[in-house]
C-alpha cells in the first residue's frame, strides 16, 4: 500500500429504491490503480453502488468524488469512468472492431488514432485476429475479453466491472482471475469490481468491502478480512468459521468465553482489539483448517489449547484434505478440516475423538449487533 | 402419439380448398378476357397485365402507394416514440398501456372510420368547433380529399405499427444502451447507433404491417373519400361489383399482391441480416 | 428529464387520437337531439330505436351465427394446427402459408372467394360468409395456441403416457387444460374479429342476409344518423368485452 493516493470518494451516499435501502450512509475511498472488490451477497447494494460510480442511479444524498471534484451530478456519457457489464453489453450489429471502437468514436478522435488504440488493445487482450467478427459468433471467454477492451481503450480513470467472471464457466473463471490481474497491472487503472463469490473477491482484490442490506461491515485486505474479521457477518461471509458465542469472562486474568456450562479459553490480544469487557456478547470464530483433531487419548489438557471430547459423524473426501464433522454431547458441531494424509484413514464416522484450537487461532468478534449465535447446520451443509 | 399429418390435416386441407384454389382460380382468371355480359372467356394473353400500366390505371396504383407510405411513415413517427414510452414504463403499466393500444384495433374498423365521418363532415363536430371559434365563416367539409383518407388508415393500423416496435423495443436489453452512454455517447447519439438499428427488425415488420392493408383497403376511401378520390381497393372493388370484369380485377389485385410479396422479401431479408447479429 | 416528458406528452396524444373518436361517438350515442353538435341532453332514445329496427336484429343475428360457426370450426382446426406445427421441425415455408391470410390485403382473399364460389355454384349465404371467416381465423386461433404451446412442457405429456395413459386420454386429460386458456383467448378472438368483418363478407354474402357490418356500411354511406351512434357504442362495447375477456386469458401477447 505505499504510495496510496485516493482516487474516488464515496461520501454518505444513500439510495432507495421504494422501501428498501441500497445503499445506506455509505463512505468509502478507494486509490489510485486499485483492484478493489464490493463483496456481498445479491442484493446487498453492490451493484447500486457500482452504478452509482458509472452515473446509471443518481444518489438520493450524499457525493461521489473522483480526483477531488464532485461527480454527482456529471452524466454518464462525461465521466472518465467506464464499465464492463456482467451481460458484457457487446452491440451486436457492430463487429468486434467497432464495438471497441465505439467509445474513441465518441470522443471524436482522429481515424489513425482511433485506428491505432483499437489494435493495441485487440494486441493486449490477445484475439487480434478477431477484428471483423460478430458477437454473436465469439465464445464466452472472447466476449468477455472484447467487453474488457471497448471499456479500458478509453483509458478511464477508473474501470467498473459487474460480476465480470459470473458469465463463464468454472474453469475459465480460474484462467480469466489471473488475466485481470495481468491486465490491471499491465494499464496501471483502478479496477472496481463487483462480486458475490468471495473466493474470486479474495483471489483478486488488493481490497475489499463487504457489504450487507447497504452498509459497510468492514473494508480491508483480503488478509485482514479473512484472520481479523470486525464482525460475525464478515467472519462467516469469508471462508468457512466454526462459531461459538457466548459471555465474556476474566478469571485470574486470563479471559474466558462462558457458552452454557462450558468455558473456552480466549485470546487477551482478541479481546483489546476490539475494546471488550467483562460480560460482553461475543462470538469465538475459528476456521476449519485451524482447527485439530486427534485420537480421544493423546491430547493432554494445557493452558494455550481449546478441546472437547466429540464423535465424529460425517468425513468427506477432498483429494487434498478430510472434512470431518463433529458433534460433542451437548451437541456442539465442529467442522474440521485437515490437510493432506495426515489425519485420514485412522478415524471413522462413529469414533470419539478430540477436537480443538489453538487459542490464539480463535478469532473472537463482538456480537451485539448482528446477534445470531453458532449455526451448525449451515456449517454441517458446506461440508459437502 | 398421434401423427402430425393428422393434427395439420383439417386445416392445411381448409386452406388448400379454400385460399389456394381460390388464389389459383384469380391468378388463372387474371390472363383471361370476359364477355360483353361480364362471363369469363377463355382466351389467354396478358392483356390485363398490360392494362396496368394506362396512365389512369397506373395513377391510381402510384397515388396508393404514395398514400399507404406517407400513412406508414406518419405510423412511424406516432408509433415510435409511444412504444418506447410504454417499453419504459414499470411493468405493472405496461400491460395495461399496450392493450390501450391494442384494443382499438380488434374493435369494428367500420365504426371507427364511421366516427371520423362525424368529426369531419360539413356539419360535424370540427367543423361547428370552429365556427364557434369564429375561425370559419360557414360550415367546411373536412371529408372527400386525401388527407381525410390518410386520417383514417392511420387511425385503422396504428396498433399494428406500435406492437413490432414495441417487442422490438422490449427485447433490446437495457444494458446495450447503459453502454453505449457509458463508452460516453449522449442519448441522442445513443438512439441513432444503438437503439435504431438494433429495432430495424420491429420497425420494418410494423411498416409491412401498416402499408399492406393501407393499400388494398376500400372502405376507408369509400367513406372518407368519398368515392372521389380512388384507391386500388376501390379499383378491384369495382371491377368486381360493378364493372363485372373480373379477369381484369384479378390481375390488379395480383398486381397488389407482387407488390406485398416484394416488401415480405424484403422483410424476410432484413430478419436474416438482423439475426446473425 | 426533458426526454421523458416530451415521450409522455406524445403518447398521450396518441392515446388521445386513438380514443378521442370512440369517446365522442359513445356520447353522441347518448344525445337525445340526436345532432353531433347540440347536447338535447341524456337519453336512451337512440339505443329504444334499435331494438325495434328489425333488419338490424337481423343483421345482428346473422353476424352471430357467422361468428360461432366460424369460431367453432377453427378453434378445433387451429388448436390443431397449433400442436401439429409444435411436432414438426419448423418450416418456413408452412408458416407462410399458414399465416398467409393474416397478411395478404382482405379484397384479394376477397374476390378470390368470390370467384371459387361462383364456379363451383355455391350460391353466397351465410354459409358461405362462414366458410371464407374459418380461412383467416384458422391462422389466429393458431398463432394464439402456439404461443400457450411453446410454454408447455412436452416431458408432461411423456409422463402421462409413461403412466399408462393412451395418446387421445392424454390428450384430454393433460395437453387440453393446460392449453385450454389459450385455445379460449384465440376463440374469443376469432368471434370477435368475425363479428367485425367487413370486406370478406361484403364480397361473400348473399343479397338477402347482410351481417351486421354490410348493414352499418350501408347505413353510414348515406351520412351520418343518430340510431348509427348507439349501434356503434353497443358493438364496440361487445367487441372490447370479448378482447378484454380474451387478454385476460392470455392471448393477443407474443403475437408478434
Amino acid at each position: 500500500m505505499n504510495g496510496w493516493r485516493e482516487l474516488i470518494r464515496i461520501e454518505n451516499v444513500t439510495k432507495r429504491f421504494g422501501s428498501t435501502v441500497a445503499a445506506d450512509h455509505i463512505t468509502l475511498s478507494i486509490g489510485e490503480g486499485e483492484f478493489f472488490a464490493l463483496l456481498g451477497p445479491s442484493g446487498c447494494g453492490k451493484t447500486t453502488l457500482l452504478r452509482m460510480l458509472a452515473g446509471f442511479e443518481t444518489p438520493d444524498s450524499g457525493c461521489i468524488f473522483l480526483d477531488g471534484k464532485d461527480l454527482t451530478a456529471v452524466r454518464p456519457w462525461k465521466r472518465p469512468v467506464n464499465m464492463m457489464f456482467q451481460s458484457y453489453a457487446l452491440f451486436p450489429h457492430m463487429n468486434v472492431y467497432d464495438n471497441i471502437a465505439y467509445g474513441l468514436r465518441q470522443e471524436g478522435l482522429p481515424a489513425a488514432e482511433i485506428d491505432r488504440r483499437v489494435r493495441n488493445a485487440l494486441e493486449l487482450i490477445g484475439l487480434p485476429d478477431l477484428a471483423k467478427r460478430k458477437p454473436g459468433s465469439l465464445s464466452g471467454g472472447q466476449k468477455q475479453r472484447v467487453a474488457l477492451a471497448r471499456a479500458i481503450v478509453k483509458q478511464p480513470r477508473v474501470l467498473l466491472l459487474d460480476e465480470p467472471l459470473a458469465a463463464l464457466d468454472r474453469k475459465l473463471r480460474v484462467e480469466m482471475r489471473l488475466e485481470l490481474k495481468r491486465l490491471q497491472s499491465e494499464v496501471g487503472i483502478a479496477f472496481v469490481f463487483v462480486t458475490h463469490d468471495q473466493e474470486e473477491a479474495l483471489t483478486m482484490a488488493d481490497r475489499a468491502a463487504v457489504m450487507k442490506d447497504g452498509r459497510i461491515m468492514q473494508v480491508g485486505t483480503p488478509e485482514e478480512l479473512y484472520t481479523r474479521p470486525a464482525n460475525l457477518y464478515v467472519a462467516q461471509f469469508i471462508g468457512e468459521a466454526n462459531v461459538i458465542g457466548g459471555r465474556l469472562e476474566c478469571i485470574e486474568s486470563e479471559w474466558l468465553l462462558r457458552q452454557d456450562t462450558h468455558l473456552f479459553r480466549v485470546s487477551g490480544a482478541e479481546v483489546r482489539r476490539h475494546g471488550l469487557m467483562q460480560g460482553s456478547l461475543a462470538a469465538i470464530v475459528v476456521r476449519p483448517e485451524r482447527m485439530f483433531i486427534a485420537s480421544a487419548s493423546s491430547v493432554a489438557e494445557r493452558k494455550d489449547y481449546n478441546g472437547l471430547s466429540a464423535r465424529v459423524i460425517e468425513i468427506a473426501y477432498l483429494g487434498s484434505a478430510y472434512n470431518f464433522v463433529v458433534q460433542t454431547d451437548e451437541g456442539r458441531r465442529f467442522f474440521v478440516q485437515v490437510q493432506g494424509a495426515e489425519g485420514s484413514p485412522s478415524y471413522r464416522v462413529g469414533d470419539v475423538v478430540m477436537v480443538g484450537w489453538g487459542v490464539e487461532q480463535g478469532i473472537l468478534v463482538p456480537m451485539d449487533e448482528f446477534g445470531n449465535t453458532n449455526p451448525p447446520e449451515g456449517i454441517a451443509n458446506k461440508l459437502r | 402419439m398421434v401423427s402430425p399429418i393428422l393434427l395439420l390435416g383439417p386445416a392445411l386441407t381448409w386452406l388448400v380448398i379454400f385460399l389456394v384454389f381460390p388464389l389459383a382460380l384469380i391468378f388463372v382468371y387474371s390472363f383471361l378476357q370476359r364477355s360483353p355480359f361480364g362471363q369469363i372467356v377463355f382466351q389467354p394473353s396478358l392483356d390485363n397485365y398490360l392494362r396496368l400500366f394506362n396512365p389512369t390505371v397506373l395513377r391510381v396504383f402510384l397515388n396508393s402507394l404514395r398514400i399507404a407510405f406517407i400513412v406508414t411513415l406518419l405510423a412511424l413517427l406516432l408509433g415510435y416514440p409511444t412504444a418506447y414510452f410504454i417499453s419504459s414504463q414499470p411493468s405493472r403499466w405496461k400491460n395495461t398501456l399496450l392493450v390501450l393500444v391494442i384494443l382499438p384495433f380488434w374493435t369494428s374498423y367500420l365504426i371507427r372510420t364511421y366516427a371520423w365521418i362525424v368529426l369531419l363532415n360539413r356539419e360535424g363536430v370540427l367543423s361547428r368547433f370552429l365556427l364557434g371559434l369564429g375561425l370559419i365563416r360557414e360550415p367546411i367539409s373536412f371529408l372527400y380529399n386525401d388527407t381525410a383518407i390518410v386520417i383514417g388508415l392511420l387511425y385503422g393500423y396504428l396498433p399494428f405499427m406500435v406492437l413490432p416496435l414495441y417487442s422490438s423495443i422490449e427485447r433490446l436489453s437495457p444494458e446495450l444502451r447503459e453502454a453505449s452512454f457509458d463508452l460516453g455517447a449522449p442519448p441522442l447519439r445513443t438512439f441513432w447507433h444503438i437503439t435504431l438499428p438494433l429495432t430495424l427488425r420491429g420497425i420494418v415488420t410494423g411498416a409491412i404491417f401498416v402499408f399492406v392493408p393501407s393499400l388494398g383497403n376500400f372502405f376507408v376511401p369509400e367513406l372518407l373519400g368519398g368515392g372521389q378520390r380512388f384507391m386500388i381497393g376501390n379499383m378491384i372493388n369495382n371491377q368486381f361489383l360493378q364493372a363485372r370484369n373480373w379477369p381484369y380485377g384479378s390481375a390488379m389485385a395480383f398486381g397488389v399482391m407482387a407488390i406485398v410479396l416484394a416488401l415480405l422479401f424484403f422483410q424476410a431479408w432484413v430478419t436474416r441480416r438482423t439475426e446473425q447479429v | 428529464m426533458r426526454l421523458r416528458t416530451w415521450l409522455r406528452l406524445h403518447s398521450t396524444l396518441v392515446y388521445a387520437f386513438l380514443y378521442g373518436p370512440i369517446v365522442m361517438l359513445v356520447i353522441l350515442s347518448f344525445n337525445r337531439s340526436g345532432l353531433p353538435t347540440a347536447w338535447g341532453g341524456f337519453s336512451l332514445h337512440w339505443y329504444r330505436e334499435l331494438l325495434h329496427n328489425e333488419a338490424l336484429l337481423n343483421a345482428a343475428l346473422n353476424s352471430v351465427l357467422v361468428a360461432a360457426g366460424s369460431t367453432l370450426v377453427s378453434a378445433v382446426f387451429g388448436t390443431l394446427l397449433a400442436m401439429g406445427l409444435e411436432r414438426i421441425a419448423r418450416s418456413l415455408v408452412l408458416d407462410a402459408f399458414v399465416f398467409l391470410p393474416m397478411i395478404i390485403p382482405d379484397i384479394v382473399l376477397a374476390i378470390a372467394l368470390l370467384s371459387f364460389f361462383t364456379l363451383i355454384e355455391l350460391p353466397l349465404s351465410l354459409l358461405t360468409i362462414t366458410v371464407s371467416h374459418i380461412v383467416f381465423n384458422i391462422a389466429f386461433v393458431a398463432a394464439i395456441v402456439r404461443t400457450r404451446l411453446s410454454y408447455f412442457d412436452n416431458t408432461l405429456e411423456e409422463a402421462s403416457l409413461d403412466l399408462g395413459a393412451p395418446p387421445l386420454k392424454t390428450f384430454f386429460n393433460v395437453t387440453l387444460p393446460l392449453i385450454l386458456p389459450g385455445v379460449l383467448a384465440g376463440s374469443l378472438l376469432a368471434f370477435t374479429i368475425s363479428l367485425d368483418e367487413f370486406v370478406i363478407a361484403f364480397f361473400t354474402a348473399g343479397p338477402s342476409q347482410p351481417t351486421l357490418p354490410i348493414l352499418i356500411y350501408s347505413m353510414v354511406r348515406f351520412g351520418v344518423t343518430p340510431d348509427v351512434n348507439a349501434l356503434a357504442t353497443v358493438v364496440l362495447s361487445v367487441s372490447a368485452l370479448l378482447i378484454l375477456i380474451s387478454q385476460r386469458l392470455g392471448g393477443t401477447e407474443g403475437f408478434f
